[in-house]
């Protein structure tokens, strides 16, 4: 595991759109999301589990995810899978372009030189 | 997403399954990485965290989450109290004395005091007032009334800056509305009047302009809403309906809408009618010609963007060419003239109508506001200490809240909450004791005198006050123990013994400091109320100088029922000699003005060979009055003689005086007889000759300085309209009610008697104000002490609780029971003590604040102050009684066993 001090402390709002962005890929458990996420991003980010479920209620409430208990194919138990709304994919899109905008403007103003 | 709180402990199995399965999960995982079973499982916990806390976060997600947690603690504040419920007794019950006593009071003041007309945008109507001299009379000086041609003159110039111009008087008439005659509230108005208010009828229609077109010959009838419903059974039908006003018959055109009573919201009128029917309403009085007569109220409706003072300005150049116009009639010397002509008008405020009966009962309002708020105050610092008390008790519960993780301000909300719910509690009973407070204060106060009429039921205006209050209440005893239990808090977290010791320390000096000022806020309503009592006494031991016990007074207005003057008087001499053949009756009189009911008769008087200085005071009281008057009222005659049956109408102008007069302008009683005095306007002057000089008596009203008198003989009287007949017998005057009201029958049975009632009841009637302070501060003053009792003894039990050991060291140590016992009770003694020397000046200064109010009584009385000190120290000795003998009790073994 990588040494805690690398590990990036997730802005408030981001660990929304990376559960859905997950979700993308299919129906996912509560455990499976933040391994995804964890290995995804080479262990720089962390996933709580204090912050995950947390969050995964909270997207349920806004009706951008929904749930369902359902038969494991893998693993033989019943574990509550989320999977993405349709208003949970328009969510994403306009998140991602608001975080590309985001990141592109923080990129021109640390490497100007980059621009060209 | 689940709903609130049902849906909790589904939501709740869910999210344990699911994190038990993210467990297994995780477990498995490791295991998988080669790690041993049990190794795995506990990695696993270590890495899933405290499960508690992530429930809790996931608890604080769902919406409602802050308002479950209110509602937790406030079923814990619940509980709390419920386990308490001596406490949670005296709490509420202290709370809604104070708070009833409010509501009460404020349910009386706010429709007296507050309460603007139910009519259009009140606030852009305005009164039209004038300052300066008036024609008719001696007097200088403001006034709300004006005369009739003035405000047809002023009608006619028609000022922009006013919409509208609207007169208006009040007077009573003989009203049959088909169920016999009785007396009803008719208010005189002029066409505009009901358009300036914008008030719409609520069936037929209101009065026009073209109402008030020909003198006379209007004879239409507005009436009020309750009027309708009560005396022409609600119908529809009584539109056009034929109704008697003193005989003359007038048609009802309209109802007008409910709650609306006329331009005097405390003295309703029953029925409105155009000025142009003034002779049929009022017939004995007909000003509407004369110019130096001022009766009406006239008001306006400012026009839009106008304020009052412009409005007056504009007014101004109308206003003197009336004045001049008066001067032309009534030619007055170049000195008073130039002063009359300078007479300005003002506009105030007349968004409550008229104010006349508010000025009166105002000030005692304000007293009697100013002292429930004093009482709600001390039942705060009451509730408070008892607070403080409860918290000293649950510091222990309190510190162990606080190590198991209880911010302060779950602590402070937990005090807070149980405050509101004593306050809520309070409140809800307080209602109760208001509707009961101010159904009997409306039943002190003789509404039929004034023609007040109140409301008892607390509405919504009374209803949102006791919340608002209930809520400051709360607030504000909620403060101290709120903060102290935040102390307490640290303390405990600080687990450092100094902090405690400091904190103890404090406490008590908090306990103490609100003891002290709850007997500090006593003293001053019991100064107060000892203050009304004492002037109450010292009001009904004053010798009026007429018999008051032996008299059954009452009062016909055979005017009002078409009766010409002579038949008037006729009727007067006939019914004098039927009650005097009553048996029981040793004699019977009358007077136009009635005695010891707050009325009064004035003349301004020209004295034979007496020249006044300039401004000097030439008033003397006025009064016509029957043969027998002074023998009936056991006044003694002290020179000359009564009036007897040869003073009639034709016969020589004679008077009465009294002796102050007699004294004041010719030396002595023998000496004014046969000298002549007059009115200061009669011409030729002097027409009347003393022959009889009686001694002083009081006549307004019991506190009444002496007062030059004078007395005409009524059969010599142009106009009697009023009469107030009395009756005198050697045995009790309420007998005499049947008999009386029969002899007035017997002469004529449709003549309507009112008034009956025994002159001792109308003397308590005119000073129901002095009775009713002395009353109401009575009772608010020993609610006070009592609250103040209860926190003396509840701080004496708490401290001999507190002490136990300390007690049962003394004891041990061999101090007697006999000083145990003074101990306890010398402290609460000193705390009385304290708080006395504390509330004297307040006191003091109370007492200034109410002696306009006072009578024959300093407002620094040694007796009524050392009563009060004396009650606070026997209360506080009473309190401290019970706490002193329980430490007499302590047994020292187990005391010191104890804790």
């Amino acid at each position: 595991m990588a040494p805690s001090n690398s590990q990036t402390r997730l802005v408030q709002g981001t660990l929304d759109m990376l559960i859905l962005r997950t979700l993308v890929f299919g129906p996912s458990h509560g455990h499976a999301i933040a391994k995804h996420i964890q290995r995804t991003s080479d262990d720089a980010l962390q996933v709580e589990t204090g912050s995950l479920y947390p969050a995964l209620r909270r997207l349920e409430g806004e009706g951008w995810i929904e749930a369902r208990w359902e038969k494991s194919k893998e693993r033989n138990r019943e574990l509550r899978y989320y999977r993405l709304t349709p208003k949970g994919r328009e969510r994403l899109a306009a998140e991602e372009s608001k975080w590309k905008q985001l990141l592109e403007g923080v990129a021109r103003v640390m490497w100007p030189a980059a621009e060209g | 997403m689940s709903g609130w709180p049902w849906g909790k402990r589904h939501d709740d199995e869910e999210l344990d399954r699911e994190l038990a399965a993210h467990l297994e999960l995780e477990a498995e995982e490791r295991r998988e990485a080669g790690l041993e079973p049990d190794a795995a499982r506990s990695a696993a916990r270590r890495d899933l965290g405290n499960v508690t806390h992530v429930k809790e976060s996931v608890h604080a997600m769902r919406p409602l989450a802050s308002l479950e947690r209110w509602w937790k603690d406030l079923r814990y504040a619940a509980r709390s109290l419920a386990h308490n419920p001596g406490f949670a007794f005296v709490a509420i019950l202290s709370l809604a004395l104070g708070i009833g006593a409010v509501t009460a009071i404020f349910t009386i003041a706010d429709q007296a005091l507050l309460r603007v007309l139910p009519v259009k945008d009140p606030d852009r109507l305005a009164l039209l007032t004038w300052r300066g001299s008036f024609i008719g009379g001696a007097t200088d000086g403001w006034a709300e009334s004006f005369s009739y041609p003035f405000f047809r003159e002023m009608e006619e110039a028609k000022p922009a800056e006013l919409s509208g111009l609207a007169a208006r008087f009040q007077t009573s008439a003989a009203v049959d509305a088909g169920e016999g005659v009785e007396r009803a509230n008719v208010e005189l108005v002029s066409g505009e009047y009901f358009s300036v208010l914008g008030v719409q009828a609520a069936l037929g229609r209101t009065l026009l302009p073209e109402d008030d077109d020909e003198p006379d010959a209007e004879p239409w009838a507005v009436v009020a809403y309750d009027y309708w419903r009560d005396r022409l059974g609600a119908e529809p039908s009584a539109v056009g309906r034929t109704i008697r006003i003193n005989g003359y018959p007038m048609t009802v055109v309209g109802v007008a809408p409910p709650g609306f009573v006329g331009f005097e919201r405390l003295r309703p009128a029953d029925l409105f009618v155009s000025f142009q029917m003034n002779a049929a309403v009022r017939p004995t009085y007909d000003h509407r010609t004369r110019r130096d007569s001022i009766w009406l109220n006239v008001f306006g409706r400012l026009a839009p963007g106008v304020d009052p003072r412009q409005a007056a300005a504009t007014l101004a150049p109308a206003y003197s060419a009336v004045l001049r116009r008066d001067l032309e009639e009534h030619p007055r010397n170049a000195e008073t003239a130039e002063k009359y002509v300078g007479n300005r008008l003002e506009l105030v405020d007349a968004a409550q109508g008229l104010g006349n009966i508010r000025e009166l009962v105002a000030q005692p309002l304000h007293i009697l506001l100013a002292m429930v708020g004093l009482l709600l105050l001390i039942t705060c610092v009451n509730v408070a200490t008892l607070l403080v008390i409860r918290a000293a008790k649950r510091e222990k519960e309190i510190a162990l809240r606080c190590s198991l993780g209880a911010s302060r301000w779950t602590v402070m909300r937990g005090v807070l909450l149980e405050s509101l719910l004593l306050a809520a509690g309070g409140a809800a009973l307080g209602l109760v004791f208001a509707q009961l407070g101010s159904t009997l204060l409306v039943r002190l106060i003789p509404a039929e005198r004034l023609g007040l009429v109140f409301e008892t039921t607390p509405d919504w205006r009374a209803l949102s006050f006791t919340a608002a209050v209930a809520l400051l209440t709360a607030l504000l005893f909620a403060l101290a123990p709120a903060l102290q239990s935040t102390r307490a808090a640290a303390a405990s977290a600080l687990k450092n013994e100094a902090a405690s010791a400091s904190l103890s320390r404090a406490q008590t000096r908090l306990r103490r400091g609100l003891v002290i000022g709850q007997v500090a806020l006593s003293l001053m309503l019991l100064g107060v109320a000892g203050l009304f009592g004492k002037s109450l006494d010292r009001i009904f031991q004053t010798d009026p100088g007429v018999a008051v016990n032996r008299l059954l007074a009452f009062a016909i207005v055979p005017a009002e029922q078409r009766y010409e003057p002579a038949r008037s008087l006729q009727l007067a001499t006939d019914l004098q000699r039927r009650l005097q053949l009553i048996p029981g009756v040793t004699s019977a009189s009358a007077a136009n003005t009635p005695m010891l009911a707050g009325a009064n008769g004035q003349n301004t008087m020209a004295v034979e060979g007496y020249q006044p200085e300039q401004g000097e005071d030439m008033q003397a009281g006025a009064n016509h009055v029957l043969p027998g008057f002074f023998a009936t009222l056991g006044v003694p005659l002290l020179a000359g003689r009564d009036f007897d049956e040869r003073d009639a109408a034709g016969a020589p102008a004679v008077i009465i005086i009294n002796e102050t007069f007699a004294r004041r302008f010719f030396g002595s009683p023998t000496e004014a007889v046969g000298r002549r005095v007059g009115s200061f306007l009669d011409k030729p002057p002097l027409p009347y000759e003393v022959v009889g000089v009686v001694a002083d008596h009081k006549g307004v009203d019991l506190r009444e300085e002496e007062f030059p008198r004078t007395y005409w003989p009524l059969l010599q009287a142009n106009k009697p309209d009023y009469m107030g007949f009395y009756v005198s017998t050697p045995g009790d005057p309420a007998a005499l009610i049947p008999a009386v009201q029969d002899a007035v029958h017997e002469i004529d049975p449709s003549l309507p008697v009112f008034g009956v009632k025994t002159l001792r009841r109308q003397v308590e009637e005119t000073h129901f104000m002095e009775n009713l302070f002395a009353q109401l501060s009575a009772v608010f003053a020993a609610l006070a002490t009592l609250i103040a009792g209860v926190g003396l003894y509840g701080v004496a039990a708490f401290s001999v609780a507190r002490r136990t050991r300390e007690i049962g060291i003394r004891m041990a140590l061999g101090q007697p029971r006999g000083g145990i016992f003074k101990l306890v009770l010398s402290e609460g003694l000193l705390l009385a003590a304290i708080g006395i020397l504390v509330g004297a000046p307040l006191a003091v200064g109370a007492a200034r604040l109410v002696g306009s109010q006072l009578y024959g009584v300093s407002p620094v009385d040694l007796n009524v102050a050392a009563a009060a000190v004396g009650a606070l120290l026997a209360v506080a000795a009473l309190a401290g009684y019970a706490p002193a003998r329980r430490a007499t009790r302590i047994s020292p073994s187990s005391a010191l066993r104890c804790d």
